[in-house]
Parts: C-alpha cells; structure tokens; sequence
C-alpha cells in the first residue's frame, strides 16, 4: 500500500512538475517575442539563395524573352502589389482581408520598366492558390501558373507570355 | 491519511486546470469559427444590395514610388554586371525562422515578425541568386515613431541572420559613384 502510495506521489509531483516547467517555457518564449525592440539572438537564418533551381531556370528565360521595356522581380510581397480598400489606419490586423494577403509572396512579378506599373503575375505551383486566384482577378491582374516540374521551352514560354503584357 | 488528502487535493487541483484549458481551448475554437460565417453574411448583404460583388482589392499603380524608381535607377547603373536588383522583396524569402513550427508557423511570433514586411531592395547574384544585400531607401515616413521601431526590428532581424541591409536616405540627387563604392564593399564579401 505504502509502495503505492509512494508511486502515486512520483507520479503526480513529476506531472506538476512538468506542468510548471510547460507554463514557465511558455511565458519565458512570450516574454522574449513579445518585445518587438529585442529580437533574441540566433532566432533567425539567412536563406542561402533568393530562388530555388526551378525558379533561376524560369529566371534565366524570363531574363531572355521579355521585351525591351519591361523587367521583372522575384519573390515579391502581395502587400506591396494589391492594397486593401478601405483599410483602417493602424488596425491593419483586424481586417481579414489584410491577413489573407499580407504574408503571401508572388514568384515573379514582371513590370514596366518606364514607371514600374504590374502586368503580369507568374508562380510556379502545380495548383491555382486558393487565395491569390481570385484576388488579382479581382485587381485585374493576369496571374499564369506554371508547373515546377514542366518549365516550358523558351518558345512555349514566350508565347505564353508576350500576349499577356499588353494587358496589363 | 494526510498524505491521500494531499493527493487527492493534487489530482484536484491538476484536473481542474486541464479541463479549464480545454474549454479555453474550446472556446477559441468556436471564436474563430463563428468569424468567417459573419464575414460571409456582410458579404452577401453589399453583394445582394448593389447587384455586384464589392471590391475588396486594388492593384498598385506603381511597385516603386517615384522617388524608389529614382534611386533603382541610379542602382541600376552603379551595380556591376553580374548582379540583379529585386524590389519589394518580402523578407520570408530572405530570412527565415530556425527551428520553425511544422505546419504552424503562424503561430510562431518569431515568424509574424518577418511574415508581412517587405525589403524595398535586394541584391542577388545572377548566376546562382545568392543574397548579397538588402537596401531600404529611408524617406520621411521613417522618422514617424513606429517606423523606427520597424526599422530597428528590422535591423535585429536581419543582424541575426547575417544578411547585409544598408538603409539609404531619400535625396533629391544620388551620386553615382560613392554609391558604387559602396555597393563594391558589399560584392567583394
């Protein structure tokens, strides 16, 4: 009985133990975020490239097909190329339409180079995004999916392309 | 017999806390459930009043402002061959989060610190896209309070990570030439 009782103490001592441990790591990793002023050391890496082999490979034809005129930039974030209408001033986060688009990011991007207008939209996925597809439909934003594994040919890709840029 | 009344007390004390946790749980659950159903209504309310869906979104006229397209401009010509500039670069694509969540990283304040902000420029190495540097044109909005808090998170961040960010004030006229020089101490890193 005596055993028991000795077990059930171990146990339950090192249960709140635990607990007592979780609550504290939890708070100590709330505190330490919390502070936007004091990002703690080591919390963050570099990414060693800006693309990945696929999108250099689409890079490199994009670099050769597009016409004098226009350029393009890669890895752009949604929130510098759409704007949310009507969004409150300093209460961004409440909007749900902000925090839909505010942590995408584009693949590529191709631009007018004469004032930097957007015409066109490329990410390479296999499937349409749920949440991009009918925003820059809305913004009137050609968006054109190419899949990673069938990077088309420089010709196949200029023709999927070129059309597109007069209509942005 | 006081020790099994401590115990039970322990045990107590021990279930209670797991099940307020679950309901709290619970209950946040059902918060943010409830939200996109009510977003959903006001929705169909403007749609159903006006015979359109309302437009929720803009596209940008210009990705740089006038003064950012000045500045790429002088960028452009200072950069050796070689290198490419990307602008408005969202720096999760730059930085990321060491030993981030699986699957929720969202949840990580680590990540909602570099997941909405953007770098105005980046550096990289044509060949094989290597991240050389990263540019911010500080015009006059950078002196308002909470931008300078950004900035100088923005800052920590990209310390930690070890990329190089080089803030560089808005001017009427960029030299050319002190700003190649400066690009080069960059490049040769």
């Amino acid at each position: 009985m005596r055993l028991v009782l000795y077990g059930l103490v171990i146990l339950l001592a090192s249960t709140g133990f635990s607990l007592l441990c979780w609550w504290l790591w939890l708070r100590w990793r709330r505190s330490a975020t919390e502070s936007p002023m004091h990002a703690r050391h080591r919390d963050y890496l570099a990414l060693p490239t800006l693309l990945n082999p696929t999108e250099q490979q689409l890079a490199v034809l994009l670099r050769d097909i597009l016409p004098m005129g226009y350029g393009y930039t890669a890895q752009m974030a949604v929130n510098r190329l759409v704007t949310v209408r009507h969004l409150r001033r300093g209460q961004v986060w409440r909007d749900p339409r902000w925090n839909r688009i505010a942590h995408k990011s584009l693949d590529f991007v191709i631009i007018r180079s004469a004032d930097t207008q957007p015409v066109l939209a490329i990410s390479l996925t296999d499937s349409p995004d749920a949440v991009l597809d009918p925003v820059l439909r809305e913004v009137g934003l050609p968006l054109v999916y190419i899949a990673p594994r069938q990077i088309p040919s420089r010709d196949a890709l200029q023709r999927q392309i070129v059309p597109l840029l007069g209509r942005g | 017999m006081n020790t099994t009344m401590m115990l039970v007390f322990l045990l107590l004390v021990i279930l209670s806390a797991i099940i307020a946790g679950a309901r709290r749980r619970q209950r946040r659950g059902r918060t943010s459930a409830s939200q996109p159903q009510a977003r959903r209504s006001r929705f169909a309310q403007v749609w159903n009043a006006t015979g359109t869906p309302p437009r929720h979104y803009d596209v940008v006229a210009m990705v740089l402002t006038p003064t950012e397209q000045q500045f790429a401009r002088v960028l452009a010509e200072a950069l050796p061959s070689g290198y490419t500039v990307m602008v408005q670069v969202a720096l999760q694509r730059v930085v990321t989060v060491r030993n981030p969540r699986r699957g929720q990283p969202w949840r990580d304040k680590r990540w909602n610190q570099i997941s909405q902000k953007s770098l105005d420029f980046v550096i990289v190495r044509s060949a094989d896209s290597k991240i050389i540097l990263a540019i911010e044109l500080d015009d006059a909005t950078h002196l308002q309070a909470n931008r300078i808090a950004r900035d100088e998170l923005l800052d920590t961040i990209m310390a930690d990570a070890g990329v190089w960010l080089l803030h560089v004030p808005v001017r009427a006229h960029y030299d050319r030439h002190a700003l190649q020089m400066q690009l080069l101490g960059y490049l040769a890193q």
